[in-house]
């Protein structure tokens, strides 16, 4: 409980962090094109890498707070034993999922270090990480929800 | 509790589900199975439409080789970044997920002498542009791709010249005044045109047509198709005719992909790849001058400007900010390209 309550942490303030440097981005460059002589070329780069950051950042913290959009459309007419069984099956599939995701994303890590990105300069393995950072989290996530699932239909 | 109604109701949802879904498997499943598979299928991903002669290009490429291999190759075009962006699509070309596109700036992220692709006020027309191509550094350019990419380049398509559009005529860099300019975020764009006098702004290529309709930019720079299929004629009045960037693009194999073929194919590969770069090369000659003409009849004044006045202004700020390296390079191609 110890580790979700820090990963809990500390995807909340990478949320905030990077939504504030976001805006902060964003803001300068606006500001630039209309009031300085010069708009700093790295903003437009910068400003995306905060975005998929604060993406990463807030995926793990949505699912586990149920946040994501659902289909209910089916589920409503189910019976309680197909109901217990999606239940089941929803976290799996996203176990699943994001866990290969994980697995990919190591691999894209890896070709993050031949590559830099054209303002900023900096080594590819930075945006990338995000990705790891959101398949992680979430994958986390989905294996508690899936444990409290088991306990939930067991009792 | 569950009246008999409820229950019915549940049991008929879940049937449909599941026939839904088996249907659905099962379409997919006959679809694959009526194709036969040819013993190498490349997927490319293409930036461009349909109606460019990019895709024009490689869609002939993909005819030669099913018909030249015996239909043991075939090529899947996807046009449309239908896959992916140009530089996903260098990614994953390089994890094997497809196998082609077409590219040369973006590359520089990956080996920094690629920046010569795509440099503004490098190369004075198109014979220089031949000339460095098929010279030592051109050739090493190639390797590198090969080396530090990963990617072989099989030819290269000739880009469009990129001219300025604006709503004023500029003849001259002192006309440009601090011109709000949109550049692609590419370092020597914004060198080049500070020192000319703009105010180059990096922006993204999808924002440029509402932010010149809203004033948060003045200007841009493209080639001819592309300023006619962005519509910007709608919104812009003048085509200074700066030439200031001459480029191409090299279509690209992964090497692993390449490798793995047998040597009788990659003869035909590298023999019909010569035959769609000349089948190119027409399309965009004809395509060209037709886009010049429908330019002119959407409205837009064809500016001459004073390009040796550009080219000296531009190219002194774009060798500034070379590295070292980059910079002996640099002169090279001066001498190659004189």
């Amino acid at each position: 409980m110890r580790f979700s309550f820090i990963l809990s942490k500390f995807l909340k303030y990478g949320t905030l962090l990077t939504s504030l440097g976001f805006i902060f981005t964003v803001s300068l460059q606006i500001y630039a094109r209309f009031f300085l002589n010069d708009v700093p070329p790295w903003t437009e780069e910068a400003s995306r890498i905060l975005f998929i950051y604060a993406t990463a950042f807030a995926s793990g913290l949505a699912y586990k707070g149920n946040y994501f959009v659902f289909l209910e459309a089916f589920y409503a007419g189910f019976s309680p034993q197909t109901k217990k069984i999606v239940d089941l099956i929803s976290p799996i599939l996203c176990l699943i999922l994001f866990g290969t995701f994980a697995f990919y994303s190591i691999y894209l890590l890896e070709m993050g270090f031949s590559e830099y990105s054209p303002s900023l300069q900096i080594i590819m393995v930075v945006p990338f990480l995000s990705l790891l950072i959101l398949s992680l989290s979430i994958g986390y996530f989905s294996l508690l929800t899936l444990l409290k699932k088991i306990k939930f239909w067991k009792s | 509790m569950y009246t008999a109604h409820q229950k019915q109701g549940q049991f008929y949802t879940t049937i449909t589900l599941i026939v839904v879904i088996s249907s659905m498997l099962l379409l997919s499943a006959c679809a694959t199975n009526t194709q036969q598979k040819p013993e190498f299928l490349f997927k490319a991903s293409m930036l461009v439409k349909e109606n460019h002669t990019w895709y024009k290009a490689f869609d002939y490429f993909g005819q030669l080789l099913e018909e030249r291999s015996g239909g043991r190759m075939k090529l899947e075009v996807y046009p449309s970044e239908q896959l992916a962006k140009e530089l996903e699509a260098i990614r994953l070309i390089r994890a094997e997920v497809i196998d082609m596109t077409i590219s040369a700036g973006s590359l520089t992220n990956f080996a920094e002498i690629l920046t010569f692709s795509d440099m503004p006020f490098l190369l004075k027309d198109t014979i220089a542009m031949h000339k460095l191509i098929n010279s030592a550094i051109g050739k090493q350019i190639e390797n590198e791709m090969i080396e530090k990419i990963g990617v072989r380049p099989v030819g290269y398509f000739q880009r469009g010249e990129r001219h300025l559009t604006s709503n004023r005529p500029i003849k001259h860099p002192d006309d440009l005044n601090e011109l709000i300019i949109r550049v692609p975020n590419a370092p020597s764009y914004v060198v080049a045109w500070k020192a000319l006098g703009a105010k180059p702004t990096p922006m993204a290529f999808s924002e440029v047509f509402s932010s010149l309709q809203q004033g948060t930019i003045e200007a841009q720079e493209n080639p001819f198709a592309m300023i006619k299929n962005a519509g910007f004629s709608e919104v812009q009045k003048y085509l200074n005719l700066t030439g200031h960037l001459i480029t191409w693009g090299y279509p690209l194999i992964g090497e692993k992909q390449f490798q793995r073929l047998p040597q009788d194919l990659k003869t035909i590969f590298l023999e019909s790849a010569k035959e769609m770069q000349a089948y190119e090369h027409r399309l965009f000659l004809e395509n060209e001058s037709k886009v010049q003409e429908q330019l002119k009849k959407a409205g837009m004044t064809f500016v001459e400007v004073d390009k040796t006045a550009f080219m000296e202004n531009g190219e002194k700020a774009v060798y500034e900010s070379l590295s070292p390296q980059m910079q002996e390079i640099y002169k090279s191609i001066k001498k190659i390209t004189q």
